[in-house]
């Protein structure tokens, strides 16, 4: 185990994160089912007493959560220089590749689901009746479950990563010539892939922000069209993770052979913000849909179309920040 | 016309079904209409303070169902109920529940702060409603430095801060002077004459000549309801 300040903060983090859970999972579950049956208004505030403290609770939580990806990240970052043969992140996740392949593909799906239940948690706050309370509870319980994998797979991984393991930098995976993020676009594009898929990058991203200002100017949000959108995201979110690696990194390292995301952070650091800007753009979409999946019942629907107009702005707003930023890093190249 | 308040068959119990269970409210079933003023009255413990904590949202009955503004509460969260009062009752307080050390337009101006209004304009505000209440002198004071009339019309300019349509008083005149009374008796008269309702629970007789509608009660049943002309 390597012991710094932020391996310490994310078992800390991690290990209230279990404890808390568990009690507000199933606590969550339990109020789910009882707020199922019909009750006297007496009985209602008793029930709601007790959602409020698991609510609360379960919140701060799920904030520990939202930080724990960055956090997740800046330890690894920490840990280069303790590990044998790294040279960025990436070198150092080769510890323990499996668990920190299934960390890292989790945290972003943790990141989505926390960030699509606080949305239709401010939904229902805005509501008389909090229609959505049941559904809210139930989804709590179901979240729980991811952020206990999390919690307890970012331990397990704190406690394996042990000092002056040897491992191999990210050169030897990334740079290698039949690497999967150069296959695909060469089997599509041919072997001057670069230009057709940056091109198409610029063209599905600019599309996916026109269909979200055509959505926004009808005002009309029809299920099927969101759940469009939302699918578009995904596909532009494969397309500028391809253009990324094959393309934009090595053009903003300066290193026209280097296809590696983690030295990119390193040598680019508010490249970051620019990731997490389309993050939170591509994740907006998908959380309008969520929101309209789950929160149309009762008095919500009434507040939903403001509320996805909202979002949708947001997502537009956050998809045009990131694309600015990659447009000036690459004029500034 | 449609009552701003209705109650249809409102029980409370506190403690129920244990040995020591009470029984607040019986049955109560009452109308309340715009801009009257309204007097529940009834000895010590006949359920006045437990009725005006439903109609105010504070509490909630054991059974039946309350209508305020022509829409059923009891199926209302916490939150909904929250944001009624917040916005559309204005309470005083029987021991004024002014906040120590704020100042006379800090405390006014508290129900302003998770309305997000800024610090400014819930200055202006606070200090517009304490000058038309005859405390401009007081605006900088805390409760401690001003008399029980003083503090009451401090409390008075907190339920009048966000324009509510109804104003509920929980025994108004319990801890102030005759002068004071006097003063309160005028406030009401010119809510009223600006159209709001206002209900006051009191065991207090002043209150009889002064009210357009009064609720007889005794051990939490209503007994008598009185009508009476304008005064």
């Amino acid at each position: 185990m390597i012991l710094n300040a932020l391996s310490i903060t994310i078992l800390f983090m991690s290990t209230l994160s279990i404890l808390l859970m568990i009690w507000g999972g199933i606590s969550s579950f339990f109020l789910y089912k009882k707020w199922g049956k019909s009750f006297t208004p007496e009985e209602r505030t008793l029930l709601e007493d007790r959602s409020y403290l698991v609510l609360l609770i379960l919140a701060i939580v799920l904030m520990m959560r939202l930080i724990n990806w960055p956090l997740f990240y800046a330890t690894l970052q920490s840990f280069i220089t303790d590990v044998e043969g790294a040279m960025c992140i990436f070198g150092v996740t080769q510890v323990k590749p499996g668990l920190t392949r299934f960390l890292e593909l989790l945290k972003p799906i943790n990141f989505f689901l926390i960030g699509g239940w606080l949305l239709l948690h401010f939904l229902d706050r805005g509501t008389k009746t909090s229609p959505l309370m049941r559904r809210k509870l139930l989804l709590l319980s179901v979240i729980g479950l991811f952020v206990l994998f999390d919690s307890i797979g970012d331990i397990l991984l704190m406690i394996r990563i042990v000092p002056e393991s040897l491992v191999s930098c990210c050169t030897t995976i990334t740079d290698i010539l039949n690497r999967p993020t150069r296959a695909t676009p060469e089997s599509i594009f041919g072997p001057e892939y670069a230009q057709p898929l940056q091109a198409l990058f610029f063209i599905t991203h600019l599309a996916l922000m026109g269909f979200i200002g055509v959505t926004l100017k009808s005002k009309i949000f029809r299920r099927p069209i969101l759940g469009l959108l939302f699918l578009f995201s995904l596909l532009n979110a494969i397309l500028f993770l391809l253009s990324q690696i094959e393309v934009f990194a090595p053009r903003m390292m300066h290193l026209p052979f280097h296809h590696c995301l983690y030295c990119l952070w390193q040598y680019v650091p508010d490249s970051i913000i620019m990731y997490l800007l389309f993050i939170l753009g591509t994740f907006s979409v998908g959380w309008a849909f969520t929101t309209d999946l789950f929160g149309k019942i009762g008095e919500a629907s009434d507040l939903l179309p403001n509320y996805l107009r909202k979002i949708y702005w947001f997502a537009f707003f956050f998809l045009s920040a990131s694309l600015i930023l990659l447009i000036i890093h690459l004029l500034l190249d | 016309m449609e009552p701003i308040i209705r109650t249809e068959k409102v029980d409370k119990f506190y403690y129920l079904g244990r040995p020591e269970e009470v029984r607040a409210l019986n049955q109560v079933a009452l109308e309340i209409f715009k801009n009257r003023i309204v007097l529940l009255r009834g000895p010590s413990g006949s359920g006045k303070t437990t009725l005006l904590n439903l109609i105010s949202t504070i509490d909630r009955p054991t059974k039946g169902r309350i209508f305020l503004f022509g829409e059923d509460i009891s199926k209302y969260s916490d939150v909904g109920l929250s944001r009624i009062r917040q916005k559309r009752i204005g309470l005083i307080f029987q021991n004024f529940n002014l906040l120590p050390r704020l100042s006379a337009w800090e405390n006014v101006a508290f129900p302003l702060l998770p309305l997000g209004v800024l610090e400014k304009e819930r200055q202006k505000r606070s200090v517009e409603i304490l000058i038309q209440l005859k405390l401009e002198k007081r605006v900088n004071h805390p409760p401690e430095q001003m008399s029980g009339g003083e503090q009451q019309r401090v409390a008075i300019a907190r339920a009048l801060i966000n324009d509510p349509e109804i104003i509920m008083a929980d025994e108004p005149t319990s801890n102030i002077d005759a002068e004071s009374v006097k003063n309160l008796l005028e406030i009401f008269t010119d809510l009223k004459r600006k159209g709001k309702t206002i209900i006051v629970s009191s065991h207090d007789p002043i209150f009889l000549d002064f009210s357009e509608t009064i609720f007889f009660l005794k051990d939490g049943n209503l007994m008598k309801i009185e009508q009476r002309e304008k005064p």
